[in-house]
């Protein structure tokens, strides 16, 4: 910084001063946003900005106002021309941006600063309509204390030092913790969608409603989280925990897909242990929820089961994270009667593909005997010939099942499962792709398992007639460690899985699973925190189910009388110094003397309204005169004696009011 | 100096002193009661006094009675747009037998100075009194020269819309405790004056009721009257009120604020009240803060007076 423009500085009008904390204060307010709003907006903002701090020092005047409503009215065309909309998440928050750096262009008086400073604490607060990550919260405090700081100081009008200012900050925050906390607990949570969280344009990670070979290898790649589960008790072991996503039937030879006829309901029956657990779906596509193969139990409120067994959220999208309490069993009974469309739907094929699977099948069915046997001849192909379970499968044909069984032989869990259905279908056992997840990496410091996308994983269920729907997971004949141990062990050492080298660094792995723990903390206890939650706080004080419209009442009231109590505090506390035993005994004169029809001004000296109402009220005169001495002996003179404190009351007692 | 009248005084004494003194100056001056009780008080609390009013009504008048019944040395210096400090001050003069300067002190030397229409004269004269007001003393060629005790000057002014006068800054007004308006007399005794002897030689009649000493001894009693944690929080209810009012471009100084609390306390003493009541600060208000607060805008009172006036009727009395 030149000299010249140092001294520039130390000229600026105190506005001036106060400006580059302002647009400091928005710029950190705006930067959460940077990832998801489009760059032409921030840019706008930001040359906004500078162009604003150049007038302040260069002291050129404003620009005018119909240049100011011409680029305000361009900025909002443009929002509207790049999202067709002004409604939803990104088209607001690209528009608060904008229109805050366009507000910064008009600013001439302290109001404006405060409103700048009003629309930063929105944009930054709806950062939190993005992601409510544990990592975003320090960012948010601070800037919200600079931005608090910044307020207290713009409306200062002797100098307030930064260091001053953000002290008192801390101190307001710290004071108005406790409120915060009351209410983000007994706040009442609305039921329906209208404080949901709108849902979401951009494309998030995870399953498809469609399955490609390569598509849940690619998958595979991504370490992002896509769900978490707690189990209470035990959970169940590594082969059992298959969790449960999109049924898919439609096949056209090479793609895999869903079909969004409802099938008919049926009955699932538990055969053994029940698992009760807790999952925490992370913000995605669809409103999947991925339970434990097979689910038995859940809110029917919040979800609902299709009739090939998935479960869906009962809302558009799980846009923001999500828990859901679910009973599932791993070991069941589906029903034993099998409708004759749905049979014949689960046995299709498209006509001259895959031929020479279906050859194949149809062979090693007729040798088989029966379907167990041709579904553990099939296995046991895998097992033995020459296939290798891979993350980096080759590219396949349109006989996409032809080309892997009899010429690349190098496959994900996707083309297994898929060659093993199509084979399935082929000998007339009806059968189905089922995609979800599969494993998940326990953690330790907060007992609870961890889903990545990494974790996706697809199998096939089979129809057996006296048994019902049957899972058969091929990739447990080819990779059994892939079921036990996770994709880490089943993907060769030479080939390149990406972060397990990091996962294998046991001082590493820690740290990560201890952050993840405190994620999940946060997630669970404090974003999560619903009308369960607040349900379950409520019964402690034996107040059961109550609606929150009594709830709301009920804080407000609470709210009312929490600063009636406060004001009333502050009031004594700083209650007037004229408490003194010989003001009082004067007001109880003055208010005599008022009713006697001779109020007191405000500005009259006691001498001067004594006489005064002597005048008035000749009558008294003599008693007027004595309180009159006594009093101002009392009140102004030098060492009055306590007696005549009892003299005056004694005299103003005796006033006939 | 006269010995007739008493030299020592007792607690009980200054009260008919200054009823003789203000007897004698009413006598002079008619119906000026208040004023003439407040040109007292000012002197009392050691402060100067200004009197602003137009010419004729006997401000000259009212600083000589008040010389002669104080029995002080007396000068009066006519302010001009000519005058030199010198002129006010003196002037080192060489006297050829001792081959040395000499220093002839000036006007500024006496007890009483009546500085007449002091906005007539340039401010570098201005101010050569006002700093001896201030310091009550005077340096010249580096010799410090001390001025007479009790030194009390009145200032006259003729308000300012009058053609060529240099009206006397904020900053130097601020040096003058209080600021009074003499104004016209009503009709009966604007009748005695009519009648009665010449307004000159009745002030050559005068005896001083009261010695230097005296008024020395009464300056001294006058930071000793009782001020009450109430009377305290009056006096700077009003302080805070003009600092705080956005009707005055600011508020008045701590030295004003001072100044009001001596001047209330010098009219408690003349009134021979026990210790100084709110009745005796709103007295003086006008005087003490009339001239210091300059109004804002249009809104606000305008004349000293009436800021005077204003702001009494503002501030309640605890």
């Amino acid at each position: 910084m030149s000299v010249a423009l140092t001294a520039r500085l130390e000229q600026l009008t105190p506005l001036g001063k106060r400006l580059p904390w302002v647009t400091a204060g928005l710029a950190l307010s705006v930067l959460p946003h940077a990832t998801h709003i489009p760059i032409w907006t921030l840019l706008i903002a930001a040359i906004a900005a500078a162009i604003r701090l150049v007038i302040e020092v260069k002291r050129w005047p404003l620009p005018p106002k119909w240049i100011r409503s011409a680029i305000a009215f361009g900025a909002l065309i443009g929002v509207l021309l790049n999202f067709r909309t002004l409604n939803g998440i990104d088209a607001g928050t690209s528009l608060l941006i904008v229109m805050a750096g366009m507000k910064l262009l008009e600013t001439h008086s302290i109001r404006d600063l405060t409103v700048v400073v009003f629309l930063s604490y929105f944009a930054l607060f709806a950062a939190f309509l993005y992601n409510q990550n544990i990592v975003l919260l320090p960012y948010m405090i601070v800037t919200a204390w600079l931005l608090t700081a910044t307020l207290m100081r713009i409306h200062q009008t002797e100098a307030m030092s930064v260091r001053e200012a953000a002290g008192t900050t801390a101190k307001m925050f710290l004071q108005a913790l406790p409120l915060a906390v009351l209410l983000f607990l007994f706040f009442p949570r609305l039921p329906g969608q209208f404080w949901a969280v709108p849902p979401r344009e951009k494309a998030l990670s995870g399953l498809s409603e469609e399955m490609t070979p390569g598509d849940v290898s690619e998958l595979s790649l991504s370490s992002a989280i896509a769900f978490r589960v707690k189990f209470e008790g035990d959970p169940p072991p590594a082969r059992e925990r298959y969790w449960r996503g999109p049924v898919l039937h439609q096949f056209d030879g090479r793609t895999w897909r869903r079909v969004g006829t409802p099938f008919s309901q049926q009955e699932i029956v538990s055969s053994g242990a029940t698992y009760r657990y807790r999952i925490s779906i992370e913000p995605q596509e669809y409103n999947w929820v991925f339970p434990l193969d097979m689910v038995t139990g859940w809110n029917r409120d919040r979800a609902f089961r299709t009739g090939d067994f998935q479960l869906f959220a009962r809302q558009q999208q799980i846009a923001v994270l999500t828990s859901f309490d679910l009973e599932s069993s791993p070991t069941y009974v589906t029903a034993t009667e099998l409708h004759r469309d749905l049979r014949h739907f689960d046995t299709a094929l498209p006509a001259n593909r895959n031929v020479r699977t279906v050859a194949l099948a149809r062979q090693m069915r007729a040798s088989a005997g029966s379907d167990e046997a041709f579904i553990q001849s099939v296995l046991t192909k895998f097992a033995s010939e020459e296939f290798y379970y891979t993350l980096q499968p080759p590219a396949l044909d349109l006989n996409a099942v032809d080309d892997f069984l009899f010429n690349t032989k190098l496959g994900f869990c996707e083309h297994f499962a898929s060659a093993f259905t199509v084979m399935a279908r082929a000998a007339g056992i009806p059968a189905r792709v089922v995609t979800g997840y599969q494993g998940g990496e326990y953690n330790p410091m907060g007992d609870y398992f961890i889903v990545r996308q990494s974790d996706a994983h697809a199998w096939s269920e089979v129809w057996l007639d006296g048994r019902g729907w049957q899972r058969i997971d091929p990739t447990a004949a080819i990779a059994p460690q892939r079921i036990e141990r996770g994709l880490d062990a089943a993907i060769a050492a030479s080939e390149d899985v990406p972060g397990r080298a990091l996962r294998q660094n046991a001082a590493l792995s820690k740290l990560r699973m201890a952050w993840d723990a405190a994620n999940t903390f946060w997630n669970d206890q404090v974003v999560q925190f619903g009308t369960a939650q607040q349900g379950w706080l409520l019964a402690k004080f034996n107040i059961d189910h109550p609606r929150w419209e009594y709830l709301g009442v009920a804080m407000i009231l609470a709210l009312l009388g929490f600063f009636a109590v406060l004001s009333a505090y502050l009031a004594w506390r700083f209650r007037p110094r004229s408490r003194d035993p010989v003001a009082h005994v004067y007001e109880q004169l003055c208010r005599k003397l008022a009713k006697l029809g001779v109020p007191r001004l405000p500005h009259e000296g006691p001498n001067d309204y004594v006489a005064r109402a002597a005048e008035a009220r000749p009558e008294l005169a003599a008693q007027l005169a004595e309180v009159r001495s006594v009093y101002v002996g009392l009140r102004y003179g030098p060492a009055p004696l306590p007696t005549q404190l009892s003299r005056l009351k004694f005299l103003v007692n005796q006033l006939q009011a | 100096m006269n010995s007739a009248i008493p030299t020592l005084i007792t607690q009980a004494d200054p009260l008919e002193l200054i009823t003789a003194t203000t007897a004698q100056l009413n006598r002079v001056i008619l119906g000026k009661e208040h004023q003439v009780r407040l040109c007292i008080s000012c002197l009392l609390a050691r402060g100067h006094l200004l009197i602003e009013d137009i010419p004729g009504v006997g401000k000259t008048t009212l600083a000589h009675a008040l010389a002669e019944s104080l029995g002080l040395s007396y000068q009066r210096i006519q302010f001009t747009s000519d005058l030199l400090p010198a002129d006010i001050i003196g002037v080192s003069v060489f006297d050829r037998e001792t081959s040395t300067f000499q220093f002839h002190k000036g006007p500024v030397f006496s007890q009483l100075v009546l500085a007449d229409e002091v906005n007539r004269a340039t401010p570098k004269a201005q101010s050569a009194l006002l700093e001896a007001m201030e310091e009550h003393q005077v340096t010249v060629d580096g010799a410090t020269y001390p001025l007479a005790a009790p030194f009390f000057v009145i200032a006259t002014q003729n308000p300012v819309y009058q053609i060529g006068t240099y009206p006397l800054p904020e900053s130097q007004l601020d040096r003058f405790l209080m600021r009074i308006e003499l104004g016209y007399p009503d009709p009966t005794l604007e009748r005695q004056l009519l009648l009665g002897q010449d307004r000159r030689d009745l002030v050559a009649t005068l005896a001083p009721t009261l010695s230097p000493q005296q008024l020395l001894l009464m300056q001294t009693m006058v930071p000793k009257v009782h001020v009450s944690d109430a009377l305290l929080d009056y006096v700077q209810a009003i302080v805070r009120y003009t600092r705080e009012s956005p009707l005055f471009e600011s508020g008045i100084s701590p030295r004003a604020s001072i100044g009001l609390l001596r001047a209330a306390q010098a009219w408690a003493l003349i009134h021979g009240h026990q210790g100084v009541v709110p009745e005796d600060v709103q007295a003086v208000l006008a005087g003490v803060v009339g001239h210091r607060l300059k109004p804002r805008d249009d809104s606000a009172p305008k004349t000293p007076t009436e800021v005077g006036q204003f702001v009494l009727k503002e501030v309640p009395v605890p």
